[in-house]
């Protein structure tokens, strides 16, 4: 019997041994990012987000409002926006370098050809790997999107949804969890109320652009993530393209009352 | 040894004319040809016959002083002609020149097979270097003495390019460099250089015999050097400061003191695996058989080779279905990968009539990328490359290489010509950022732009011109006016002031109004 045991000492399971030979690896890549985390070596590049496997939405503000502060590799995430040309995409886009970092090809399925990827570049993205996808008709854009969120090479998969069916959604879904990227879907606001697949969903709301306040103000409300009951999370954001900033608003304490105010 | 084809452009077209060879008297009577291709300053001639050379035309002058030299040929201007012709006789006239544009391909190809054509001589035969080649140079060392010595290999050559149609002018020297030379610039149509003595047959010709570049050449006659003899009394090592490394080089090669590089034409055994049917087939799943028996024969013959297949041509013989093209990123010798691409191409093709046979043939292979395994890899470690090369594959057979894109910013100043879409699947070139405006300027354009502007219609104008109401919604700020004047080359100045308007309802959108027609567009939108 007390043989049996050193036997089974000396010699680990299979799931032990390939847990040793992973961390030896590691210990081999030695300069790797995950390496370097895993054994307590922070990255001045790796946020804290990054460094627990979840990936940044490259806006501290938003990662706030997610239970694990990040989204998860094989995640599709909607952009619900009630119209076009609200700037949600400079907000997509701060999500883009830190997936890019894993996986550093970026797929925009463009069927009608209008990407234009100077915005991209001036936020800090390269476009070297860029896979600019134009699909003719319905059906290949469908099979593109899902062969770029399969692909493990894909980091981002960016695409512009307005109608799809729910079957549709769900292959993506299955694609995405096998190839390890991140789907960004922008879709109109209505689709708000139907059911998704998506693992994160935001909603966008442009607020009245002030004349006195440079950039644009924009409202982000999370609607729905996955591990986590809604809670009606949201917060605001100032967009600014001349300095490259996305600020958080900074909400003014709540108004005491006069009386108060006066030591009354 | 050097064999030199005069005026190769213009040998090759009328060699290649339909018929028996025309008598003496005929090629009297054949039109003057002149040849012209697109140079710095337009269309130039490039290459002309001596018939051409009689109305003043010569290579290098551009195309429209040739047709200003010729007459202006009119219903009646013709009928004049005849009658004149009818009446004397005697007269030969001018014949009007017949303008023809270069194909340096179809010569290159054609020169290329004559000198596999040579292999019967030597085993080695190759071009000579240069965009339009128009020598052969052939390795004769131990093969003379098989065809009489180097006079008789030399006339044989001649003889037989004559029944082609083709005249040369063939030059055998120790050097490549030299037999070049004298075969141009010599005075005999064959020329044997004794061993040792190029130097004494080079002295006499001129500089251009070295194969110099023109500014070299210039540089010379600047300074009275004319022939190479003249050239080998400047002190040698003043030579390479004074004109340039090559020059020095050109010499030393010429006069048998310096290696050059000749790289030889070689023929290339067809990779391709074929299977005929007893009878015409139409059936699919019998044809993707055939395809992936087809497909293991011809990666087995790649694999003895140690390369990858790069293109392949499926051909459905007998049959009017037009052949599958496979063209990959990069050679692989990946059996599942091709067989899944060519299952993507041949759904969605149709089978009218029965197929005889299919011939599968590898066009262009590759070596494939290896990389070295570290110490404990494993199969999942760093597939992303591979699969990266394999989703460009299936994208490129599906959608089109033409839709399967990367983009690169170009200097354009213009917005719709700013970005360049460029295959995956063809050549990777750099990224080039130079002119690229900065980064905070690259943030301020719209992610999506519109390939043609859209006429914009505004509501109401502020007391300064800028619009106040669009799309039914209030102007809030704007930004600009962003000045762009360019693309005078293209056609009509491109004149326009950009916007960006910011409208109450959050909406941005990237305007502009042309200085000219004072018209409003739409370009872009923040999305």
């Amino acid at each position: 019997m007390q043989e049996n045991e050193l036997l089974a000492e000396a010699s680990p399971n299979p799931t032990q041994r390939a847990e040793t030979l992973h961390a030896l690896r590691q210990i081999c890549r030695g300069t790797s990012i995950r390496g370097a985390s895993s054994r307590g070596i922070s990255s001045p590049f790796t946020t804290q987000t990054e460094s627990r496997g979840r990936l940044s939405t490259g806006l501290p503000a938003l990662d706030a409002l997610l239970p694990e502060r990040g989204i998860e590799p094989g995640w599709l995430v909607e952009w619900l926006a009630p119209v076009e040309g609200c700037g949600v995409s400079v907000l997509a886009l701060q999500g883009v370098r830190p997936a890019l970092a894993r996986q550093p090809v970026w797929a925009v399925v463009d069927g009608m050809g209008e990407f234009h990827p100077a915005a991209a570049l001036g936020w800090g993205i390269s476009i070297e790997m860029l896979l600019w996808l134009r699909p003719a008709s319905v059906a290949d854009t469908a099979w593109t999107v899902e062969q770029c969120l399969r692909c493990p090479a894909v980091g981002v998969t960016w695409i512009q949804a307005d109608r799809l069916p729910e079957r549709v959604l769900q292959r993506w879904k299955i694609a995405a969890e096998a190839g390890g990227g991140i789907g960004v879907l922008f879709r109109p606001a209505t689709a708000a109320r139907q059911a998704s697949w998506a693992d994160l969903r935001w909603l966008v709301q442009p607020r009245p652009t002030l004349a006195h306040v440079e950039g644009k103000r924009i409202r982000v409300e999370l609607l729905s993530c996955r591990g986590r009951c809604h809670e009606g999370g949201a917060v605001e954001l100032d967009v600014c393209d001349a300095t490259g900033d996305v600020r958080l608003v900074s909400s003014l304490a709540t108004a005491t009352s006069p009386r108060r105010a006066a030591g009354a | 040894m050097c064999v030199w084809f005069p005026r190769w452009p213009l040998q090759r077209l009328r060699a290649e004319r339909p018929g028996p060879e025309p008598e003496p008297e005929q090629a009297a009577a054949e039109p003057p040809f002149v040849i012209f291709a697109e140079g710095r300053r337009g269309f130039q001639v490039t290459v002309c016959s001596s018939e051409a050379e009689l109305w003043g035309i010569h290579p290098g002058m551009p195309l429209g002083e040739v047709r200003s030299l010729l007459p202006v040929r009119s219903t009646a201007a013709q009928r004049s002609s005849h009658r004149n012709r009818q009446k004397n006789r005697v007269d030969k006239p001018l014949l009007r020149p017949v303008l023809k544009r270069a194909d340096p391909v179809a010569d290159r190809l054609r020169l290329q097979e004559l000198a596999h054509w040579c292999h019967q001589y030597t085993p080695l035969a190759g071009l000579e270097e240069g965009a339009t080649p128009e020598s052969i140079w052939l390795d004769i060392s131990g093969s003379e003495s098989l065809f009489g010595g180097e006079r008789g290999l030399a006339e044989r050559l001649q003889l037989e390019f004559a029944r082609q149609r083709i005249q040369i002018r063939v030059a055998i020297a120790d050097s490549w460099g030299a037999a070049w030379g004298i075969s141009h610039f010599g005075e005999a149509e064959i020329a044997l250089v004794p061993a040792g003595q190029q130097a004494a047959w080079l002295g006499p010709l001129p500089v251009a015999a070295l194969r110099i570049s023109e500014t070299v050449r210039e540089s010379l006659q600047k300074l009275d050097v004319v022939t190479i003899a003249e050239l080998q009394r400047l002190p040698r090592t003043s030579l390479p400061s004074r004109f340039g490394k090559e020059l020095l080089s050109r010499l030393d090669q010429a006069l048998g003191g310096a290696a050059e590089l000749l790289q030889a034409e070689r023929l290339v055994e067809p990779l391709l695996t074929e299977w005929p049917f007893e009878e015409p087939v139409t059936d699919r799943q019998t044809l993707d058989h055939v395809c992936e028996v087809l497909l293991e024969r011809l990666l087995v013959i790649l694999e003895e080779r140690r390369v990858g297949l790069q293109e392949l041509v499926c051909h459905w013989l007998g049959s009017t279905t037009e052949p599958t093209r496979l063209r990959l990123l990069q050679p692989t010798t990946q059996k599942r990968h091709l067989l899944e691409l060519l299952r993507l191409q041949n759904e969605r093709r149709l089978f009218h009539t029965g197929v005889h046979g299919v011939r599968m043939e590898a066009v262009e292979i590759g070596l494939p990328s290896i990389r070295q395994r570290t110490l404990f890899a494993d199969e999942a470690d760093d597939p992303q490359p591979q699969a990266l090369a394999e989703l460009v594959d299936r994208l490129s057979v599906r959608l089109s290489p033409q839709r399967v894109l990367r983009l690169q910013l170009t200097a354009d100043p213009q917005p719709e010509f700013a970005c360049q879409a460029v295959p995956w699947l063809a050549q990777q070139k750099p990224l080039e950022l130079e002119g690229i405006p900065p980064l905070s300027r690259l943030r301020c354009r719209p992610s999506r732009l519109f390939s043609t502007p859209q006429p914009l219609v505004v509501q109401a104008f502020s007391r300064d011109g800028l619009p106040r109401q669009v799309n039914h919604s209030s102007v809030v700020r704007v930004g600009g006016p962003e000045r762009i004047e360019t693309g005078w080359w293209r056609g009509p100045d491109t004149k326009r002031d950009y916007y960006r308007l910011d409208l109450a309802n959050g909406v941005s959108l990237w305007v502009f109004v042309d200085r000219d027609s004072r018209c409003w567009f739409l370009h872009g939108l923040f999305t």
